[in-house]
């Protein structure tokens, strides 16, 4: 037999002869050592070009080849989820700690400021036919909400834009709560009431607006004692970090309507939820100077107006064009009556220590919840009487 | 399981190993194999399926593959099963990576008919498979081999001879 040419070697060797084929080579390749060598060539060749065509297996693409792409991912997933939490809780560090230092610089507001603001609050008062809105803003300080969420705040803050931005030209749709009182200056005189609170009689008094049972000071001493307290406030750091704390929500006004001798006040507790407080205008009593002195806000002039007797009751006589000086005063603001409506909608109804007049207050809430709301819009509406009383 | 997912699993890891050596680039080796298998469906019926799936791709190599997506999708979600099953390469160390690209050099340097032999051999095609896709006679597909196998190799070690002599100068 001639010698088997390569090609039929490796046809051999790859099982691709014919039976007959493969017998004739096997036994010529037994009996010849130059094909015997050209075989083991030819098995080396077939092993080393096997070899090499492997390496061509780790070719480059886009994506790797995974055997589990899921276990893959696992790993970056959680140093996503690690950096989210490192920048997240860093954050809120940075923002904890520089909201503090605003309080801690804010701390150092002097007196004059401080009227400057309270000045700047007046005209904003009779500018703005949102008042107790602003008001609302400026007392948010003064509500018993033990904590102070940034949401609230910001929808405090929305809540009366313009009013905060009329005041201290601040409209940052996202205030803290210390950004906030500046904002609506209420915040130092939040504190100053929390100093007033201290002496319960005055504070009592003040909110309450009727003739106090106790000599208040005259307005002038008063006022220079509440320039003290202020100052006394500014400077106690840890009264006012117990005021952020305490920063509470304010009750956003969402409606107002003027009806016939009463002024209907929609607030809006949570977002889907609103309460409706209904208060009769006292109209009869001529509040000539009242309804003029407050033109867009007559319930403030109203309190205003109280304030101002309440405070000159203690000094001379009653004025004489002050016909709206309510008779003997209700002894407390707490005894409202409370009726359950039949839909789940609720009324408190107590009347005005300082109109003697019946406000209603309605709402899905229970007796308990309707009269926190009530202590809320009535602190706002201190907060109101008291700008009105400065002015 | 319908015809197409057979053919998919019997000769999908094949034919893409196939291409990848062909192209060099993994990717586009799945790419054409999906569009074999997408031209495998609309063929009523295939005799040699091997050979003509290979065949196929080799020519849609050549014809630059062209999309159907909608199939496409399909083939890619069994090509995602499939890849789990696979084993994962190696972790490619600098000495492997020289490898490649002396493989790469020396296949590439082969003519395209010994090329394609080659790798169509080392999928396990026979040589009547080989001779259908190729459409070269039965009797020379040894010699195209021997051929191949002969050139490639003598190249890779010519190849790997002047790299070591580079590395050696580099070294003096």
């Amino acid at each position: 037999m001639q010698h088997p040419d390569e090609g039929t070697i490796h046809a051999w060797l790859d099982g691709a002869l014919s039976a007959d084929e493969a017998a004739r080579v096997e036994a010529h390749v037994k009996d010849c050592q130059q094909c015997e060598a050209a075989v083991a060539e030819a098995r080396g060749f077939i092993a080393a070009s096997s070899r090499i065509l492997t390496a061509l297996d780790n070719a480059p693409r886009g994506v790797i080849p995974a055997a589990a792409p899921k276990r893959r991912i696992d790993p970056m997933v959680w140093k996503i989820a690690a950096t989210l939490v490192v920048v997240a809780t860093g954050t809120f560090a940075v923002l904890n700690s520089r909201s503090s230092e605003d309080r801690a610089s804010r701390g150092v507001f002097t007196a004059s400021q401080q009227s400057e603001a309270a000045s700047a609050r007046s005209i904003a008062d009779s500018a703005t036919p949102t008042t107790p809105a602003a008001d609302e803003a400026a007392t948010a300080n003064r509500s018993v909400a033990p904590t102070v969420s940034a949401p609230t705040e910001g929808r405090s803050a929305k809540a009366s834009p313009g009013a905060v931005g009329g005041v201290a030209g601040e409209s940052a749709p996202r205030q803290s709560a210390a950004d906030l009182s500046r904002a609506a200056p209420g915040r130092s005189e939040v504190a100053q009431r929390r100093d007033l609170a201290k002496a319960p009689t005055r504070e009592q008094s003040f909110s309450a607006g009727a003739p106090a049972p106790l000599p208040a000071p005259p307005p002038a001493v008063a006022a220079q004692k509440v320039a003290e307290s202020r100052v006394a406030e500014a400077v106690d750091l840890s009264a006012k970090m117990d005021a952020a704390a305490e920063a509470p929500t304010a009750l956003p006004v969402v409606g107002r309507r003027r009806d016939i001798g009463q002024t209907i006040t929609l607030y809006e507790v949570t977002p889907d939820d609103t309460v409706t407080l209904t208060e009769p205008m006292n109209v009869e009593l001529g509040s000539v100077v009242v309804t003029r002195a407050a033109t867009q806000a007559p319930t403030d002039g109203k309190q205003a107006r109280a304030v101002e007797r309440a405070a000159a009751g203690n000094q001379a006589a009653p004025q004489s064009t002050a016909a709206a000086a309510p008779a003997p005063p209700p002894p407390t603001p707490s005894s409202p009556s409370f009726t359950e409506g039949a839909n789940g909608s609720n009324t408190l109804t107590w009347t005005d220590p300082k109109t003697g007049l019946t406000n209603r207050l309605t709402g899905r809430h229970t007796r308990a919840e309707l009269e926190q709301i009530r202590r809320r819009i009535e602190r706002v509406k201190a907060a109101a009487t008291d700008s009105a009383r400065k002015r | 399981m319908t015809d197409v997912e057979r053919l998919f699993r019997t000769y999908n890891a094949a034919l893409v190993r196939y291409l990848t050596r062909r192209l060099g680039d993994r990717d586009w080796a799945e790419e054409v194999a999906q569009e074999t298998f997408v031209r495998a469906l609309r063929q009523q019926s295939i005799e040699n399926e091997r050979a003509w799936l290979f065949a196929v791709a080799t020519n849609l190599v050549r014809d630059e593959a062209r999309k159907d997506s909608r199939r496409r999708k399909h083939l890619a979600l069994l090509a995602e099963q499939e890849r789990e099953t696979m084993v994962e390469p190696q972790e490619t160390t600098l000495e492997r990576a020289q490898e490649a690209a002396m493989a790469r050099k020396a296949v590439d340097a082969l003519a395209e008919r010994d090329r394609l032999a080659l790798l169509m051999r080392e999928e396990g095609l026979d040589y009547n498979e080989i001779a259908e896709a190729l459409q070269l006679s039965p009797g020379s597909v040894g010699t195209t081999l021997s051929r191949a196998r002969r050139r490639l190799v003598e190249s890779y070690e010519a190849l790997q001879k002047d790299r070591e002599e580079r590395e050696k100068n580099a070294a003096s």
